[in-house]
């Protein structure tokens, strides 16, 4: 087999059903909706601010007006509607993106840049795993007209997982450049210590970080942990087990930096759940769809999106959940879960192994 | 091809499926395998692969493209000692204290941080403030929609302080930079 299609085995290999890519579109979507983010308030930046970073938000050469800020948020909305019912939901997906990167970009026009990034990569690449092959208006349009049942696109998954990895990798490497594993600093130390002073973050376990501060040998364990996290998971992403076990540990880890640092970095654990096998909580049989025309399709993805809209838009926002927490928790919980039956596993592995000897061994007459 | 209405029990049970439940028996394909060579798929992976370098070299040398495959670096290596210190700005609007959201109610934390070091430098002897009279009346027009009232004077006050880790005491060191910017328009 030549090099380049043992690349392209590689590349295919997995075990996703539709189902479990459908099931998750179905979470992402409805997350999505409930944590809309607002782009109007863009507008009331002062303008002399406004300096686009490297890339396609150049374009704008100053800031767009409330107006077209609102449509863009708007349009956001209604295409996470049709995303949801899985209406179109290549052509949405793509769309979804672009729009998310458009508003995200414009917002990060002011200096600063957040990294919920793998949340936006998610529609851009599962545009082409088939999300929208069960439980949608799509899977039904297909099999009125005939065509085939769409099934997973594994390379897809491997593709966001790739991605996923090499992110982690610019962190880790820039933490390599600048000292972490230096023995003589101890650098989560200092960041824990600027956000207990600078930005007061105090709550859940912080206080008791405090009274270790001066422990040098965990601050150094956590720093090369850290390190070896980020710059592992692209080699993780060789095989699935490893790179759902690396995802793992990075949920864990956002939900130990919420405990110590008090920094709610809940996107990331969204995307991971686009590795979960969903399906296997409660399989339901292949080819679930959802019977409606296009344009009924049209009307609901419309309706659920200006809906939403309005509802962020109003004074009933306050009923919205903020499920940044939930999230890290529930993620660290399916993590802990899942790392220990990895852990059971092995175990058992390993028991089998030893055993196989003995029973080959023939016993004493 | 046919449907039938899935998860349905028994069709002599009499008891209707759910009505939009449809099970279909077509003959699952790979979404594209059948259509994409071989080395449409590696080249997707490897051109991911070699923009990062690209990524990188940009996030070096000019600043941080977005969108890109970056994830907070946290590079720095603070070494703090015995005590932090760190800088604070006050604001004030005719000698009221307010948030920081009052003034830029649209940013995030660090967001907002940002701009108002861009606006009001830290040290006097840096570059003068930036306030045009568009930014001005952004910050009037934020301040008056934030307090419920007309606005007249922003004072922005830096100040330096310090966190003693053995005493777990805040104690001011001194003012940086103190600016007033008459917001209806006068001189800064």
């Amino acid at each position: 087999m030549k090099v380049i299609e043992r690349i392209d085995d590689w590349c295919r290999r997995g075990d996703f059903t539709v189902e479990d890519l459908a099931r998750y579109r179905i979470i992402y979507g409805l997350i999505a909706l409930v944590t809309l983010p607002g782009l109007g308030g863009i507008a009331a930046q002062p303008a002399a601010q406004f300096d686009p970073p490297p890339g396609p938000i150049m374009l704008f050469d100053s800031i767009p007006s409330r107006g077209a800020l609102e449509a863009l948020e708007l349009t956001i909305a209604v295409l996470i509607g049709f995303l949801i019912i899985g209406f179109k939901t290549k052509a949405t997906s793509l769309l979804l993106a672009m729009a998310m990167m458009t508003g995200s970009g414009l917002s990060y026009s002011f200096g600063k840049i957040d990294h919920p990034i793998f949340v936006l990569l998610v529609p851009l690449v599962m545009a082409f795993s088939g999300w929208g092959g069960a439980m949608s208006v799509d899977a039904s349009l297909a099999a009125r007209s005939g065509r085939p049942r769409i099934e997973a696109s594994q390379w897809a998954m491997r593709l966001l997982a790739f991605m996923i990895g090499l992110a982690f990798f610019t962190a880790g490497s820039a933490k390599l450049r600048s000292g972490w594993l230096d023995l003589d600093t101890q650098a989560v130390r200092g960041h824990f210590l600027s956000g207990f002073v600078n930005h007061d973050r105090h709550q859940l376990l912080a206080p008791l970080m405090l009274r270790v501060e001066e422990f040098g040998f965990f601050w150094e364990a956590l720093d090369w942990f850290t390190v070896a996290m980020e710059c592992g998971l692209v080699v993780a992403v060789l095989w699935w087990r490893t790179f759902r076990i690396g995802i793992a540990v990075a949920s864990l880890f956002h939900f130990g930096v919420l405990m110590m640092m008090n920094i709610q970095f809940s996107a990331n654990v969204i995307a991971y759940g686009a590795f979960v096998r969903w399906n296997l909580f409660r399989p339901t049989p292949p080819g679930r769809v959802l019977p409606l025309s296009s344009p009924v399709a049209v009307v609901l993805g419309l309706t659920l999106g200006a809906a939403t809209y309005g509802v962020h838009n109003s004074d009933l926002d306050r009923f919205l959940p903020s499920i940044g927490l939930e999230v890290l928790v529930i993620g660290a919980v399916f993590a802990s879960v899942y790392l220990i039956a990895q852990v059971v596993q092995i175990i058992k592995a390993t028991r089998r192994r030893s055993r196989t000897p003995e029973s080959r061994t023939p016993t004493a007459a | 091809m046919h449907w039938r209405p899935g998860l349905a029990p028994r069709p002599d049970s009499g008891t209707p499926g759910r009505p939009w439940v449809r099970v279909c028996d077509a003959v699952p394909v790979d979404v594209d395998r059948p259509r994409t060579r071989t080395w449409v798929v590696p080249t997707v992976f490897a051109v991911v692969a070699l923009s990062m370098p690209v990524q990188m070299y940009i996030n070096e040398h000019v600043a941080e493209p977005y969108p890109g495959l970056f994830q907070p670096s946290f590079s720095d290596v603070f070494d703090f000692g015995s005590g932090v210190r760190f800088n604070e700005i006050v604001l004030l609007v005719d000698g009221q204290a307010i948030d920081q959201e009052d003034l830029l109610p649209s940013s995030n934390s660090p967001e907002r941080r940002r701009v108002l070091e861009a606006l009001f430098p830290r040290e006097e002897d840096e570059s003068p403030p930036r306030i045009d009279a568009e930014t001005r009346e952004t910050l009037r027009s934020n301040l008056a929609d934030s307090l419920d009232a007309e606005p007249h004077v922003l004072t922005a006050r830096w100040e330096r302080w310090r966190f003693d880790l053995g005493t777990r005491q805040t104690s001011r060191i001194r003012t940086l930079s103190e600016y007033q910017i008459d917001l209806t328009g006068g001189d800064q």
